[in-house]
């Protein structure tokens, strides 16, 4: 039991609002003392974790051109572009970018888009104008929270659809996880019955868009809206 | 053919060179924190696989130092200012999208392309690869037609701080990796 010491950790490193980094890592080192290992072969087990899927990384080098193109205004631009589009509001928006990142993920496209080369330069200043459209003059707490949405939103189209996808790493986890009970299932099966829990996912999340933009739209001091 | 081991050299080589730029940044505080964390990322890409487990390991715990006692980040006042962002923004409005729009579109018609026709990129890595390849194509579409030079792509901005250099590139590196690192952990 002593090896779920780790689960403590994390449920207390984040009701504390430590640094997320120190607390997966504290929790990571705990639970491997905890089950036997000595430090060593911890140390060398987080080696060959982050070794072989240091390609998440690789997404950074999109930088230099989101950079260049910022310098050169691509956030007012995608913000203008948003402003003239009619019927673009805040939720519509972002429950489009959803449903564009989920379809995506499902045929295995899980890096075409993403925080570095989509959200920050693009999908995050076209929500902040959307907001704007319909009127709401934001605070930088309620600009914060719309930019905290893009990203979650991006978040939840990669998750819940990258797992219709055959050929993804969780699947097979999965699939060799309920072989060790006996279950012998094929991988198709968990792509199709991701289905329904993406669809869940997208209208949960749609929902969840729904209330921001209320929200938004109720603060204290905000227009009438579109 | 193209190899997912092309784009880890591409991306050590890019981090090497943030991690350069960012120690010559003498306006930033946390300029020894930024090269460290990216220069340890580009060792990480070019030998990770070399550095057996162990090494690594110490690697990944030097990083997560670095990040979690927030080492890294930005020189105060680096950003372009809004008023030129958005004259610039007027001026190359719809390339900018283009040019944005260019690396998620290669990196769709790659992962088809080299999926369909064997032997010019590795099928399994393709949307990786083709993403390095929308990138430098990006990259080079952009410079080409927009020539940020030292001291005229930022010449408005404040005096005192070394201008281009950390104008184009770099700002929004630095003001992005700690929270890139965290989401890209989860």
């Amino acid at each position: 039991m002593l090896v779920l010491i780790g689960i403590a950790i994390i449920i207390a490193g984040f009701l504390l609002r430590f640094n997320p980094l120190l607390v997966i890592m504290a929790s990571a080192l705990a639970t491997g003392l905890a089950a036997g290992l000595d430090v060593t072969a911890i140390i060398a087990a987080f080696g060959k974790a982050f070794n072989d899927t240091r390609y998440v990384s690789i997404v950074w080098i999109v930088l230099p051109v989101i950079g260049l193109l910022e310098a050169y205004g691509l956030q007012q631009h995608a913000r203008s572009l948003i402003g003239r589009i009619k019927g673009a509001t805040l939720a519509r928006l972002l429950a489009s970018y959803l449903l564009l990142r989920q379809a995506m993920s499902a045929v295995g496209l899980t890096s075409v888009a993403g925080h570095p080369q989509t959200v920050r330069p693009l999908v995050a200043p076209m929500a902040e104008a959307a907001a704007e459209a319909q009127g709401v003059a934001l605070s930088d707490a309620q600009r914060d929270e719309i930019r905290a949405y893009a990203a979650a939103t991006d978040n939840v189209g990669l998750f819940f659809g990258e797992d219709i996808f055959l050929a993804i790493g969780s699947i097979l986890l999965m699939k060799g996880l309920l072989e060790g009970y006996g279950y012998v299932i094929e991988p198709l099966h968990f792509s199709v019955w991701a289905i329904p829990t993406a669809i869940a996912a997208f209208l949960l999340h749609g929902f969840r868009l729904r209330l921001l933009e209320k929200r938004m739209l109720r603060a204290p001091g905000q227009g009438t809206g579109a | 053919m193209i190899t997912l081991g092309f784009v880890y050299v591409l991306a050590g080589l890019t981090f090497a060179i943030f991690a350069a730029l960012g120690l010559g940044d003498r306006s930033n505080p946390k300029r020894f924190g930024n090269a460290a964390f990216w220069g340890l990322l580009a060792l990480s890409m070019l030998a990770g696989d070399r550095l057996g487990d162990f090494g690594n390991g110490l690697l990944v715990l030097a990083l997560v130092a670095i990040a979690g006692t927030g080492q890294i980040g930005r020189a105060p006042g680096g950003e372009v200012p809004a008023g030129v962002q958005a004259e610039r923004a007027a001026r190359y409005g719809n390339f900018l999208l283009v040019v944005a729009l260019i690396i998620p579109a290669v990196a769709l018609a790659g992962t088809f392309l080299f999926k369909w026709v064997p032997g010019l990129a590795d099928p399994k890595q393709a949307t990786l690869i083709s993403l390095g390849i929308g990138v430098l194509i990006a990259l080079a579409v952009g410079m080409a037609r927009l020539r940020p030079s030292r001291g005229g792509g930022c010449s408005t901005r404040s005096a005192g701080r070394r201008s281009c250099r950390r104008c184009s590139p770099a700002s929004a590196r630095c003001s992005r990796s700690p929270e890139s690192a965290k989401s890209s952990a989860t």
